[in-house]
């Protein structure tokens, strides 16, 4: 059993700064606070009180500090049978009453990203890739603003792509040369401006009738389009690249994209509706001269973290593998 | 008038100049042809007597008056001729008079027959275009010794003073008597002017007063077309940034109170100077706001560098939030300010900061102004009131200044370590850009 879930994990993977740690903590507080099909628990002291810290971390309006070792968190992505029965008809042959909690094992490893490209940890960088070989499912984020930036997602990106496909394609290949994951491409950072405005520009920002605070979202099936985009105007030029490198290793019917925020648009306290015109959730910290001393993070989250699409990502790759759990001949 | 005297006849060509002014034109003696003399032209009549109508034609009019100053045979015979050609003249005689004296004197008392004025300038109320005017001194019909109190205003001159000059209206166009200059400080004075004689008219009451002797044209040159009451007081407004390490605050502060004492120093008795100071939006959550404070406004100099060094002993240099100061915020204040004030003054409005403003709304990484004010539409709007002059000392160099302080600072931008505070005066308006009036103002 305990085997088994290690091996439908979820990893998680992405370059420096692309905001891994912060949606972690997004992620916590948005299913510990929201109601749905899954519930997230710790499945050891160490996972439970990681996750207890990270949430009230992001309650507290803190981003976390860089990370600098590799954390590891053995979480459970738990299943309510009854709403998934609904999502999974057919599957469950009447019999969801009697069937175990789905359970799906968010084994997360949150490295520091600089340790997808650091020959000099050899070690770290062999048990990442090892990771992410075994994992059913990765969280791939895609920071659009290192991207203004920088440009280095391709870089990034395609060094591991190129080592865990030969570690893989070495040991049992896929019939097709592609990767077997699931992947959730996420585009992290949707509360800046600059992303805000992109999706703006595109016609592809959309509002929720059930939101009772309109906040701007993208809805999935753009999410693609607005990734193209990004990667169009990315500083390096070389985004596109990204894309590519993407379809060539992962089966297009396996990547969804999503576009997110883990601390959401602000919200002035007293107000209810998404303002237009101050909506920016991210605010510089003071630095304070007289003491000398340097805040551990430059930023702040301005109001309420407001995680947007977070947990969605995840849960689609639960779904995924639970589906894949349910699929006769899977030993179930 | 002819005057029929011991050596000849004296011709005395009596008239008005343009001005109204008696004038006397005294032609040289024309002897009496000889021989004459005590005898009179007896023996042979009739050549005199030809030679004295001769005379008699060639002073051009026919005599009015004729006077004898000298009795005896030959001026008695020559009063005799003319009388006989110019029957209508008056004849009298006055033995021994001085006549050019006595003429002098009548031509004195003459009363005017053009009203005199002294030239002034006036003020259209609503569009402040000066226009010139003149002020009545004399009107037709005074005399010699009438004396007028002119009390009148004045603004800046050049240098050489405040021209009074005394016209003579003939029809629609005046007659320039005289032109006398004093330099005098801008405010109320009065002068007393005298009338000694037709076109003459003494100005007294004004110290330094003495002829003027610039050129009329220049002078009526130098007049602008439009009162702009720069010359009355100038009101320069120091609004300073309080963020950032203490040195920098203490940098800026500096510059302002240099700025003070330059301009208080350009324009003794005439600058007004407001004191504000500025912080950082706080963005942190539920942070309260900290107000753009007023410390004085449109104080004395003195007491507003007291205000500074105040400033100085008691402020907490707060660090905020490093992208951006509340420069709208202080812009709408400043405006606010001015708004109760009745427009026209030179303003200067100094700005010594380092962090940009915040925008309106999300249109930056910097967040938007909690107010929503806009600072380019207050500074337009600062910069459309008459006589307003904006300018920055920024913490940067201009080429890092970044875009809105290189737009907050397009009349004039330094920065704070290498300001050069006479010329950043000049620039900012502060220096002796009065208008000049040569005129009196009524
Ligand atoms: N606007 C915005 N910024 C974010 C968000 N999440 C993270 N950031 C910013 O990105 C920085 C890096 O986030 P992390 O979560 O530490 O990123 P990481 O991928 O874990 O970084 P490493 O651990 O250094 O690899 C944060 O300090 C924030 O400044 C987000 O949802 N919106
Ligand atoms: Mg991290």
């Amino acid at each position: 059993m305990s085997e088994q879930e290690d091996s439908d994990h979820i990893a998680m993977w992405g370059a420096p700064g692309s905001g891994k740690t912060t949606l972690l903590a997004a992620l916590s507080f948005a299913l510990l606070q929201r109601r749905g099909p899954w519930r997230l628990v710790g499945t050891d002291p160490a996972s439970i009180e990681i996750l207890r810290d990270k949430s009230a971390a992001l309650a507290r309006r803190e981003f976390p500090p860089a990370t600098i070792d590799i954390e590891r968190f053995r979480w459970l992505l738990l299943g309510d049978p009854v709403q998934l029965q609904k999502r999974f008809a057919g599957r469950f042959n009447g019999k969801a009453r009697t069937m175990p909690a789905p359970r799906v094992g968010l084994n997360l490893i949150d490295p520091p990203g600089g340790v997808y490209t650091d020959k000099e940890r050899p070690a770290d960088h062999a048990k990442l890739l090892e990771n992410l070989q075994r994992s059913r499912g990765i969280v791939y984020l895609f920071d659009p603003i290192r991207e203004f930036e920088d440009g280095n997602a391709f870089e990034y990106l395609h060094g591991a792509l190129i080592q865990l496909a030969s570690r893989m394609l070495a040991e049992d290949a896929p019939s097709d040369g592609r990767l077997p994951h699931y992947l959730a491409v996420c585009i992290t950072k949707f509360d800046d401006r600059r992303v805000l405005e992109t999706a703006e520009k595109l016609n592809l920002v959309t509002t929720d009738p059930d939101d009772p605070h309109g906040f701007p979202a993208v809805d999935d099936e753009n999410a693609q389009t607005l990734f193209h985009n990004l990667c169009d105007i990315s500083a390096s030029g070389s985004a596109e690249f990204v894309m590519g490198a993407l379809e060539q290793y992962f089966r297009p019917d396996r990547i969804k994209f999503f576009v997110t925020s883990s601390i959401g648009f602000y919200l002035k306290p007293g107000t209810r509706g998404f303002n237009p015109r101050d909506y920016q959730n991210m605010v510089r910290k003071p630095q304070d001269g007289t003491n000398g001393r340097e805040p551990s993070t430059e930023f702040e989250i301005r109001g309420q973290a407001r995680p947007i699409n977070v947990r969605e990502p995840v849960t689609w790759l639960a779904e995924q593998i639970y589906a894949d759990q349910l699929k006769p001949g899977n030993g179930r | 008038m002819l005057e029929l005297g011991a050596a000849g006849l004296v011709v005395y060509q009596l008239s008005r100049d343009e001005a109204g002014i008696p004038r006397c034109w005294v032609e040289p003696v024309r002897p009496w042809p000889g021989p004459g003399g005590e005898y009179g032209w007896a023996a042979d009549p009739e050549p005199a007597r030809n030679a004295i109508l001769d005379m008699l034609a060639a002073t051009g009019g026919g005599p009015a008056l004729l006077v004898v100053t000298h009795a005896g045979g030959a001026t008695d015979q020559a009063l005799a001729w003319l009388r006989e050609a110019r029957p209508d003249a008056a004849a009298g005689t006055a033995p021994g008079a001085d006549l050019t004296a006595l003429l002098r004197r009548a031509m004195a008392e003459d009363p005017l027959t053009l009203s005199y004025d002294l030239v002034v300038l006036t003020r259209a109320p609503g569009s402040g275009r000066l226009e010139f005017a003149g002020h009545p001194l004399f009107p037709i019909g005074s005399r010699r010794g009438d004396t007028v109190g002119v009390p009148f205003h004045c603004e800046f001159s050049d240098p050489a003073g405040v021209a009074f000059a005394v016209v003579a209206w003939e029809g629609k166009t005046p007659d320039l008597l005289s032109l006398h200059a004093a330099a005098l400080p801008p405010g109320a004075h009065e002068l007393t002017a005298e009338l000694r004689a037709p076109g003459r008219v003494r100005l007294t009451g004004l110290s330094g007063l003495a002829p003027d002797r610039r050129d009329w044209s220049d002078l009526i040159a130098s007049v602008p077309g439009h009162w702009r009451p720069h010359a009355s007081p100038s009101h320069l407004i120091c609004a300073i940034e309080t963020c950032g390490e203490a040195y920098t605050v203490g940098d800026r502060l500096d510059r302002a109170e240099q700025m003070v004492k330059e301009a208080a120093g350009r324009l003794p008795g005439r600058l007004r100077v407001s004191l504000l100071t500025y912080g950082a939006h706080a963005y942190e959550f539920k942070a309260k706001q900290e107000p753009v404070r007023v410390l004085e406004w449109a104080a004395d100099p003195a007491r507003s560098l007291d205000a500074l060094t105040r400033l100085r002993l008691d402020l907490t240099v707060r660090p905020g939030y490093p992208d951006g100061a509340q420069v709208e915020d202080m812009l709408a204040e400043v405006l606010d300010g001015l708004g109760r004030e009745h427009g026209g003054d030179h303003t200067a409005l100094l700005i010594v900061g380092g962090r940009p403003p915040h925008p309106p709304y999300a249109r930056s990484h910097i967040l938007p102004c909690p107010d929503e004010h806009d600072w380019e539409e207050l500074a337009l709007r600062f910069e459309s009131r008459p006589g307003a002059t904006l300018g920055v000392i920024c913490d940067r160099p201009a080429d890092q200044a970044g875009p809105e302080w290189f737009r907050l600072g397009r009349a004039a931008l330094a920065d704070l370590s290498s300001v050069d505070i006479p010329a950043f005066g000049t620039a900012l308006g502060l220096a002796a850009r009065d208008q000049r009036i040569n005129f009196p103002l009524m």
